[in-house]
């Protein structure tokens, strides 16, 4: 039985409150003779009345202290894409820890690390010390590394029934195709704030000096070679985030004629200049 | 910390408050996680998806310039990790159909055995239901049914204008009562009038 077209968005509405008085008034009076628009009236009020409520869902344990844990361990997402949040959900916070731990691994592997590197030291030895069923970094790299191969069915069931794969080549936390990991074998990323990004964790944008959002249309291959970050901005969407020196910055803005695209933050002490590229 | 304006948490987590950010999170982990649960049809990757818009908050809060509420801003940041994740995975259509973890046996003491039965019944097949919806139709109906938020704040949520909002709403709302009718939760309707007439 069909609902008549002219009252369909509006008996929506007047199951959701969002009809003025007068058109309420309308629909009320259209339901007394119409069986069909009445019918889905009544399903729908049968789907809300069944519907669960917020208080019937049960939050996992551990949700907020595994979120927190990663926080407080300075290994904050850098990156959208954490494969190895599936692992850490399912462990207890202080497994998060130790994940968290050893997100930052690859970074001191690199070459022009010295910070993240020494970063890494303490948090390796506090990962050692909580780790409860993975019993070493390298360990716990390697389960990570097995993580980041969740797309392949075989690997991810190994994970969830708590086996460790074999290492595999793909590194889990590279920041883009060209990032530093590349540095030993190809070619290294063209700027050389490209790994201090682990530095530069809660960067807003007073950390910057200037700022420019520009669509990746209109960067072309421009940032190709330059280690870019997955960020979100206030509205939701995704951008990749270049920071680059004011040179390059600069160089890159007159080439691409974009100086209107630039806002400048003066009074910011920062030397780091962002392109926000969107897609 | 509990009683803290949740303005001046976002404030102080804006500028590294771990603390306040915890609270925030406490605060809303339940909403996030209703959300994420049901735009990704199973706990483990609700989960993750949770816990990804709750990094992404973080990493994101220097940016947020409170144009929309900060709730309205978290549950963008949820509904975008979930469908993310069922992009990434594309585990949308793996979903089993009896998926057990997903039933919830919380009796409900003003109804009759026999219609909480009924009830648990219904509330399964509309989970089934809300899965096999497009992820657009199913966001807005979770929205507006389990967080009750107004078309406005579904458009703030989802970065659509309300129009979308209301079409979406109509269209999910349809599709869902079609399959209820078609797993025979809901009676198919008589025929109507015009079908009477035509078959006399």
């Amino acid at each position: 039985m069909k609902i008549c077209e002219n009252y369909a968005l509006l008996l929506d509405q007047f199951l959701d409150g969002e009809l003025s008085k007068e058109d309420e008034a309308l629909v009320r009076e259209h339901l007394v003779s119409c069986p069909a628009c009445a019918a889905y009236v009544a399903d729908a009020m049968a789907i809300r009345a069944a519907f669960e409520d917020l208080d019937e869902i049960e939050v996992p344990e551990g949700l907020s202290d595994g979120v927190m844990a990663v926080i407080r361990a300075h290994a904050a997402p850098r990156k959208k894409n954490h494969r190895w949040m599936k692992a850490a959900a399912s462990l207890a916070a202080c497994a998060a820890i130790v994940f968290a731990a050893v997100r930052i691994i690859p970074f001191g592997a690199s070459s022009g690390t010295s910070a993240a590197s020494a970063e890494s030291a303490p948090m390796e030895a506090r990962a050692g010390d909580v780790t409860d069923g993975v019993e070493s970094p390298a360990e716990a790299r390697q389960q990570l590394t097995a993580d980041s191969e969740m797309s392949d069915p075989l690997s991810s069931s190994n994970l969830e029934s708590g086996q460790n794969s074999a290492p595999v080549s793909v590194e889990p936390f590279a920041l883009a195709p060209n990032s530093a990991q590349d540095s030993g074998s190809g070619e290294a990323p063209k700027t050389a704030v490209g790994p201090m990004l682990s530095a530069n964790l809660n960067s807003d944008a007073a950390s910057y000096r200037k700022w420019a959002n520009l669509t990746a249309a209109a960067v072309g291959t421009e940032l190709d070679g330059y280690s870019g970050i997955p960020r979100q901005d206030d509205a939701g969407r995704s951008y990749t985030a270049y920071e680059l020196s004011e040179s390059e910055f600069d160089a890159l803005i007159a080439r691409l004629g974009a100086e209107d695209k630039v806002t400048a933050y003066d009074t910011s002490d920062s030397t780091l200049y962002l392109i926000a590229v969107y897609p | 910390m509990n009683d803290i304006p949740e303005q001046q948490l976002v404030k102080s987590a804006r500028s590294g408050d771990a603390d306040a950010f915890e609270t925030l999170v406490r605060r809303y982990e339940k909403r996030v996680y209703a959300l994420t649960l049901r735009m990704c049809g199973n706990s483990a990757d609700a989960q993750e998806a949770a816990q990804e818009a709750f990094l992404s908050a973080w990493q994101s809060l220097p940016f947020f310039r409170g144009e929309a509420s900060f709730a309205t801003w978290l549950y963008r940041l949820a509904s975008n990790a979930s469908v993310d994740l069922l992009r990434r995975e594309k585990r949308q259509k793996a979903v089993s159909l009896d998926d057990a973890e997903l039933t919830l046996d919380i009796p409900d003491s003003r109804l009759t055995p026999h219609e909480e039965a009924e009830r648990n019944e219904l509330r399964d097949a509309i989970r089934t239901g809300l899965k096999s919806l497009p992820d657009d139709y199913r966001a807005v109906l979770v929205l507006r049914e389990l967080h009750q938020l107004s078309y406005q704040e579904i458009s703030d949520t989802l970065d659509v204008d309300v129009g979308t909002v209301k079409s979406r709403i109509n269209r999910g709302r349809k599709r869902l009562c079609e399959f209820l009718t078609r797993t025979g939760n809901f009676s198919p309707a008589a025929p109507s009038k015009k079908t009477e007439k035509e078959g006399q």
